[in-house]
């Protein structure tokens, strides 16, 4: 039962990272949320458009990507849990396999623009391609920030595995739950980006 | 090995998979059946449910928002009210709206 | 210490929103914005309609856009205290503030070009109109950079009290990234990534002034920290 002991409920409220990262996910998740509503309505204008042109967006595509990045954030999910022990061991392989969902993400991602424009679609096919193109891109942004944050992940818990193997380091008490609170907020940073897609996901490619 | 499936946060990833697979698979054209009209913005509206309910559990379980202050939770909880319930109102009557 | 000179150069920030929103919007009559699908006949009848007051409006925004130049200054000089000696952060702030100042000088000034001979043909009116709008609003860069350096600036302050909190850094890269639609316009006659549309116009236009709200009152307060460690030495 070990593992009970290690893994510590906190009992009084924590802030997920630092607030100003929640100032900048939730400031993030009001656009999206207003890029959701400007999209349903404006598709209740012209709904035949929206709907044939959805025909032709692949669906597999998007569920497979709606895949990599739940199994990215579990993996950052495990990460984190892991940088919270006391050695840490397995941290750095969590990150990196959610560093290769995320390039699986952008594989697809690439492979699904590319058919796309050499049908011919662009951004000014016509409006709902408009908004794939846009959401989707900026969304893609995102997860391109994104990776350069779980690169950031995944130094720390290299460090952090270094010092747990090597006993003459010793972080003071402070700075590591200040490393904590950066890695919390790093990994709630790629939450969100998984969090837009699973709405984007069923509101471009699913709602008929 | 066994002890990382077992975690909740292993149980979430799982229900948040079937959960997908599940929407991908009523997004699929046998689901929805051509002749009553109304029968396909059921299963849309629902399709936008689940994603909401998806992006909870994202906050709450993997974001960790579950031990976060309340202000945090309500302010999450209100983000994903306000824009599920917009979103599923416009499907409905956005053209009644447009038409204000 | 120049306390008087800092705040002087934070209040005129503040007059820039006053005096461009009563220039460009109350006098000359850009907000709401035009559309960019009317045609050039349409164009040159807000030209010729409105001429006097566009003329005496765009004076006004002309000038205030100037003001963001001392507002610029003050927040390099905040975010130097935390740089130290080689701060090129505030460095690339002051450049892109300068830039800043030409982006929104030159379009009031391509406008009041169109309203100086407003009976010339309207086909050149409308290129005019194009031309400031499209400076106007797409050129996001110098402003994204700025945000972007001051909030890469305020996650660098490792003082025990720092200069801004760190929430405003993360506020600052948000308002950057909020910027960035406004480059779309050039794809756009309509909708909400035209030039007068919600996502490429309102949006940025009213994160940008919101900025500036938001910014002030958290500059006054850098100030005055910095005047009481000072007298503290």
């Amino acid at each position: 039962m070990s593992e009970a002991s290690e893994y510590v409920k906190k009992t009084k409220p924590h802030v997920p990272g630092e607030v100003g990262i929640w100032v900048f996910i939730l400031g993030d998740m009001v656009i999206f949320g207003l890029f959701f509503i400007v999209f349903i309505y404006n598709r209740g204008l012209n709904s035949d458009v929206y709907f044939q042109s959805q025909a032709t967006l692949n669906q597999n595509y998007g569920a497979i990507n709606t895949l990599f990045l739940l199994a990215s954030s579990w993996f950052v999910a495990m990460g984190v849990d892991d940088m919270r022990r006391k050695v840490v061991r397995l941290a750095p392989l969590f990150f990196t396999l959610a560093m290769l969902c995320g390039l699986g993400f952008g594989v697809v991602k690439i492979i699904e623009y590319r058919e796309k424009i050499s049908a011919g679609i662009t951004l000014t096919t016509n409006d709902f391609y408009m908004y794939y193109y846009i959401f989707t891109g900026l969304h893609f942004l995102h997860v391109l920030i994104g990776m350069g944050v779980l690169v950031f992940l995944w130094l720390k818990a290299r460090a952090a595995v270094q010092r747990s193997a090597d006993t003459s380091i010793t972080k003071k008490e402070n700075e590591k739950e200040n490393e904590m609170m950066l890695i919390e907020s790093g990994a709630s940073y790629w939450h969100m980006v998984d969090l837009l897609w699973i709405v984007l996901f069923p509101l471009l490619y699913l709602m008929k | 090995m066994m002890h990382q499936l077992l975690k909740p946060v292993s149980a979430t990833w799982l229900f948040l998979m079937l959960a997908t697979s599940l929407s991908w698979w009523l997004g699929q054209d046998q689901a929805f059946s051509s002749d009553i009209s109304s029968d396909y913005r059921i299963v849309s509206s629902g399709l936008m449910l689940i994603a909401f309910i998806k992006a909870r559990i994202v906050i709450r379980y993997f974001m960790e928002v579950r031990e976060a202050p309340l202000a945090l939770k309500l302010v999450c909880d209100t983000w994903l009210v306000l824009v599920c319930g917009a979103i599923i109102y416009l499907y409905w009557f956005g053209s009644a709206v447009s038409a204000i | 210490m120049n306390t008087k000179a800092q705040l002087f150069c934070a209040w005129c920030g503040v007059s820039f929103l006053i005096l461009f929103t009563l220039g460009w919007w109350f006098i000359a009559g850009y907000i709401p914005p035009m559309s960019p699908a009317m045609s050039a006949n349409e164009v040159a009848a807000f030209y010729q309609e409105n001429t006097g007051l566009i003329r005496l409006g765009i004076v006004i925004t002309m000038f205030s856009a100037a003001l963001s130049a001392p507002w610029v200054a003050v927040i390099a000089v905040q975010l130097k205290r935390i740089e130290g000696d080689f701060p090129a952060l505030t460095y690339a702030l002051l450049v892109a503030g300068a830039v800043g100042v030409v982006v929104l000088v030159v379009p009031p000034m391509v406008w009041t070009t169109a309203a100086f001979r407003p009976e010339r043909d309207p086909e050149l009116i409308m290129l005019l109109n194009d031309f400031g709008w499209l400076f106007f609003v797409m050129t996001f860069s110098p402003f994204f950079i700025q945000n972007l350096v001051i909030g890469l600036a305020i996650f660098s302050d490792k003082a025990s009290s720092p200069v801004f909190p760190r929430w405003v850094g993360y506020f600052n890269v948000w308002v950057a990234i909020l910027l960035i639609p406004g480059g779309l316009i050039t794809f756009f006659k309509i909708g909400p990534f035209a030039w007068d549309g919600i996502l490429a116009f309102w949006l940025p236009l009213l994160v940008f002034f919101g900025w500036f709200l938001v910014m002030f009152p958290l500059l006054l307060k850098a100030i005055k920290q910095q005047v009481l460690l000072v007298e503290s030495e």
